[in-house]
């Protein structure tokens, strides 16, 4: 049987939606998409907060408010991108960045010097790397986590954020800046 | 020699993205969750206030097509004699914006549409009152036909009579006969182009108060709302959020700042709307109507609200790339103490909408 698509328009995003006019399609079970989807979502948010206590609770606090509305967001065209979109706006809520208060040494091993002799190097680089991205500024890093980590082209970013694309394109070549700086390392 | 930086980047985010660990539990939590946040939202109330809504305009009796010199012909400013007799001496002001234009006024200014305080009862008439235009007055023959407060002005059409700046003594013997204030009342002017206001008190010492305390709107004004409609409009105070609303042309129509807990409560009710996907294309002829943008740190996505928009395509509750469907709640913080307009039967409207 045959699906027609049709252009469902979300404010400022464009998506497509399959107009079930001839197969009835059973949405998702929660608790099964959720064990489907839940990984990819938690390791997202941990990237985005580099705290794995902070992540799981994004992730739940998203997935809580998808599960109110699960029959509506179930039968969208996409699931896995609209619950994304709630857990990177669970991050950069302001609300939720009130509360934290975080600073730019949040959690950060410093003046530490670790014995990689054990690890490979691309290991020790990465590391490197990663305590870099959590010393950035919360804008910076998710832009450059959405970018970087979730492969997003910026015009998806500044749907997903709600910032121009502009905006976004700044804050990524600005975070690599930043990440550069602190890595000692030169641009090209 | 290294690998550029962006090469490097996304295994080194894959390799610190973690393990499943913590997935077996995160549908009950989430389920958890949500029936807590439920069980909150019952036992919680939105306060109650009462309010009362000014009336859909019927007419404008202020401005006209034409022309239309207002406020009496010029003669030489008088002062008061003996001792003043104040309208209420305020210890506390709030602000109240319009276009480019801000000013303080009492406390204890209500909000009203020009000359429905006619219609009112005797002893709730003397009560000043912050006027905006859009909302219209009716024409009743009411005499006069505005009362003490303060009076946003389009002055577009208007060919005045006095300068900005000027405080006078109102008096019913003008030439035109119009009896457009109480008489013996004092009124202040002020205008930037075409946007203008009318200060309308029972003394020269309130209503210069007032006069002096106008300022064109340059970045934002005191509540945190740019003059125009763009992008990162409402820019908040710390926690507390700026509630901008503006018309269809642009142009700042009220601002306000709420508190730490309003704020909170705002946010909840946005946070707890219910998803929505538009469907289909917008097919009226009419333009947007305006909006209220909402929130605090533009960068963070300001929450715009659609509700008065004859389209019901461009309706709804709309930040960071969500789009979510109006709601009682979302529209009780929304609606500004005085606002009024007409929306479509759909929009869930608050049963009682806030006063302060």
């Amino acid at each position: 049987m045959q699906h027609k698509r049709s252009d469902v328009r979300l404010w400022g995003v464009d998506a497509t939606a399959v107009r079930d006019e001839v197969t009835l399609v059973a949405a998702p079970d929660f608790d099964e998409w959720v064990a489907a989807r839940g990984p990819s979502l938690l390791r997202l948010a941990r990237v985005l907060t580099g705290n794995a206590a902070e992540a799981e609770d994004i992730v739940q606090e998203a997935l809580s408010r998808a599960f109110s509305h699960w029959s509506r967001i179930a039968g969208m065209a996409d699931p896995a991108a609209y619950v994304r979109r709630m857990v990177v706006h669970e991050h950069t809520s302001w609300w939720r960045k009130f509360r934290r208060r975080e600073s730019p040494t949040d959690a950060v091993v410093d003046g530490v010097v670790e014995d990689t002799s054990a690890k490979d190097v691309s290991a020790v680089d990465h590391d490197r790397i990663w305590a870099a991205c959590r010393r950035l500024p919360e804008a910076q890093r998710t832009a450059v986590v959405l970018r970087f980590y979730e492969q997003l082209e910026y015009a998806e970013i500044a749907e997903l954020t709600g910032v121009r694309e502009g905006s976004v394109r700044s804050r990524v070549s600005r975070g690599l800046a930043v990440l550069r700086e602190d890595l000692g390392e030169r641009d090209g | 020699m290294a690998e550029p930086l962006e090469e490097r980047l996304p295994g080194a985010l894959r390799r610190h993205a973690g393990d499943d660990d913590g997935v077996a539990l995160l549908a009950a939590g989430a389920r958890a969750r949500a029936t807590r946040r439920a069980r909150r939202r019952t036992a919680g109330a939105v306060v109650a206030a009462a309010i009362a809504v000014a009336a859909v305009p019927t007419a404008i009796a202020l401005t006209g097509s034409s022309p239309t010199t207002v406020g009496p012909a010029p003669s030489p400013p008088t002062t008061s004699d003996g001792a003043p007799t104040p309208d209420a001496t305020p210890s506390a002001t709030r602000v109240e914006s319009w276009r480019n234009l801000t000013v303080s006024v009492p406390s204890d200014w209500g909000y009203g549409g020009g000359s429905d305080w006619c219609a009112s009862a005797p002893g709730t008439r003397d009560r000043p009152e912050v006027v905006r235009p859009g909302g219209g007055v009716r024409a009743v023959g009411c005499t006069p036909q505005s009362s003490y407060g303060l009076h946003f002005i389009d002055g577009s059409a208007i060919r005045w009579a006095r300068e900005s700046g000027d405080v006078w003594q109102y008096g019913w013997d003008s030439p035109d006969g119009v009896k457009m204030y109480p008489e013996d009342a004092w009124l202040g002017h002020f205008r930037v182009g075409d946007h203008a206001l009318m200060i309308v008190t029972r003394d020269e010492a309130t209503t210069r108060a007032v006069l002096d305390s106008v300022r064109e709107v340059a970045g934002t004004d005191p509540n945190g709302c740019a003059p125009r409609d763009g992008e990162d409009v409402a820019a908040g105070d710390g926690d507390r959020w700026s509630v901008c609303r503006y018309s269809g042309d642009g142009w700042l129509v009220q601002s306000e700042l709420l508190t730490a807990e309003q704020s909170q409560r705002f946010a909840a009710a946005v946070e707890t709307a219910p998803p929505f996907a538009v469907v289909g294309e917008c097919r009226t002829r009419f333009e947007p109507s305006g909006r209220v943008a909402a929130g605090v740190d533009g960068d963070l996505g300001t929450v715009s609200i659609v509700f008065e928009d004859s389209c019901f395509q461009r309706r709804g509750v709309f930040f960071s790339g969500t789009s979510a469907a109006l709601t009682e709640d979302v529209l009780y913080w929304a609606l500004s103490p005085g606002w009024s307009g007409g929306v479509d039967g759909s929009v869930p409207l608050p049963e009682e909408f806030r006063q302060n």
